[in-house]
């Protein structure tokens, strides 16, 4: 297996066992939701919540008698969504299947408006004016 | 034969010359709906030319085919007759099969679409209403957007969007989707998109493309704004313009803020309570 789909892997384990748990969690907490068995390195646990953390989707608590709590970010479902999403929107093809407010214009569409509304160029497309 | 090289003749005028003509000047802001009609009654002629000079060279092969020869009949004429009626058909052939082969694949992702939409219902939707006969969902998404889903007759408002929106402005966006469904846009963009798949590089293909993308949001913005007035919707797109960083959705509010004579859509902006980029640009994507 490699170390990239390990690190995967193991920052989805930490994200369930968050996403499962009511309540912040510390570490050890972390290292106990792997069940049975010898879990992660409490140090490769920290390192997958800074990682996690850096990426958004980890919160992390003030530390309380010494000890750090964490939490997940946003909830599962707010995650898949957003990932719906994006495969809906950001996706060309995917994207013309749906009416979207934001509009589907493109540059040449851009300067038709320009031109319409005696707008000169790009260079005065300014939001204080 | 004068007739079908008449009609392929008009063929080739709608497809080099209609662009030009219908992208001419910027009538077509004003005017979205006469610009739309235009460009979909100048392709359908297009298509009704090709297809009967096809049709045309056809029958002229079969009465040519099936006429008694007589001593000294030149032959030249029923043989060229005959072979262009043989290489319509092919072309027939050739063309109902790209476009049924094009037309699967816009279908299975639309099919995709859709279905990743119906998940996304069941997964974040807050609450769901009914506007006339449109089913508008409101699902919990940190990102403010809305969009129809023709094949769902729905539409979908993210709460984001809601928290940053009014009720008039939100009504007036609701409006605008419900536009594309009732007015049945979903079909007129997959026509065009259709088009284009089956002519790749064909510049006018893809003009007609993005003139239909464009004019239809247009139509939309315009109906809205006839329902909840200009106002609502020139606040409604400048608000998401700056969210969302899109220099296009600025200027449609500008066009109807013009159009009611006011200057909503800046102040639109102003109200968002944005500074101005430092280079004073709004970044399109």
């Amino acid at each position: 297996m490699s170390e990239r789909r390990m690190r995967g892997e193991l920052e989805a384990s930490v994200m369930r066992i968050l996403w499962d748990s009511p309540v912040p969690l510390s570490v050890r907490d972390i290292q106990g939701g792997f069940g049975a068995g010898p879990g992660p390195a409490v140090t490769t646990l920290l390192t997958v919540l800074e990682r996690l953390r850096l990426k958004g989707q980890v919160r992390r608590g003030e530390a309380v008698a010494g000890v750090r709590y964490y939490s997940a970010a946003e909830s599962e479902s707010g995650i898949v969504s957003r990932a719906m999403l994006n495969a809906l929107t950001e996706s060309s093809d995917r994207a013309a299947a749906l009416m979207n407010f934001a509009g589907d214009l493109g540059e040449d569409d851009v300067d038709l408006l320009r031109r319409a509304l005696g707008r000169r160029g790009r260079a005065e497309g300014n939001l204080g004016e | 034969m004068i007739g079908v090289l008449g009609l392929l003749c008009y063929c080739a005028a709608t497809v080099l010359l209609a662009p030009a003509v219908l992208m001419a000047g910027t009538w077509q802001v004003r005017r979205p709906r006469l610009a739309l009609g235009l460009w979909h009654g100048v392709f359908a002629s297009g298509l009704v030319a090709a297809g009967a000079s096809l049709a045309w060279s056809v029958i002229a092969a079969v009465r040519a085919n099936f006429s008694a020869p007589e001593a000294g009949t030149p032959w030249m004429m029923p043989t060229v007759l005959v072979l262009t009626g043989w290489i319509s058909l092919g072309a027939v052939g050739a063309v109902a099969a790209l476009v049924l082969q094009r037309a699967e694949s816009i279908l299975i992702v639309d099919r995709h679409s859709h279905g990743t939409v119906a998940a996304l219902l069941e997964l974040a939707a807050v609450r769901t209403t009914l506007v006339g006969r449109t089913r508008v969902s409101f699902v919990g998404v940190e990102e403010p957007l809305a969009f129809a889903a023709p094949g769902l007759n729905t539409i979908i408002i993210s709460t984001a969007l809601e928290e940053v929106l009014d009720p008039a402005e939100l009504r007036a966006v609701i409006e605008h989707e419900r536009t594309h469904l009732l007015q049945r846009h979903g079909l007129v963009k997959r026509l065009a998109r259709l088009n284009s798949s089956c002519l790749p590089g064909v510049l006018c293909a893809r003009r007609f493309e993005r003139a239909t993308n464009t004019l239809i949001e247009l139509i939309a913005d315009d109906r809205a704004a006839r329902i909840c007035g200009p106002r609502a919707v020139s606040a409604a797109l400048a608000k998401l313009a700056v969210a969302r960083e899109r220099e296009s959705m600025l200027l449609r509010a500008e066009r109807l803020a013009a159009r009611c004579g006011h200057d909503s859509g800046r102040r639109g902006v102003a109200a968002a309570g944005l500074a101005p980029r430092s280079n004073g640009i709004v970044r399109t994507k």
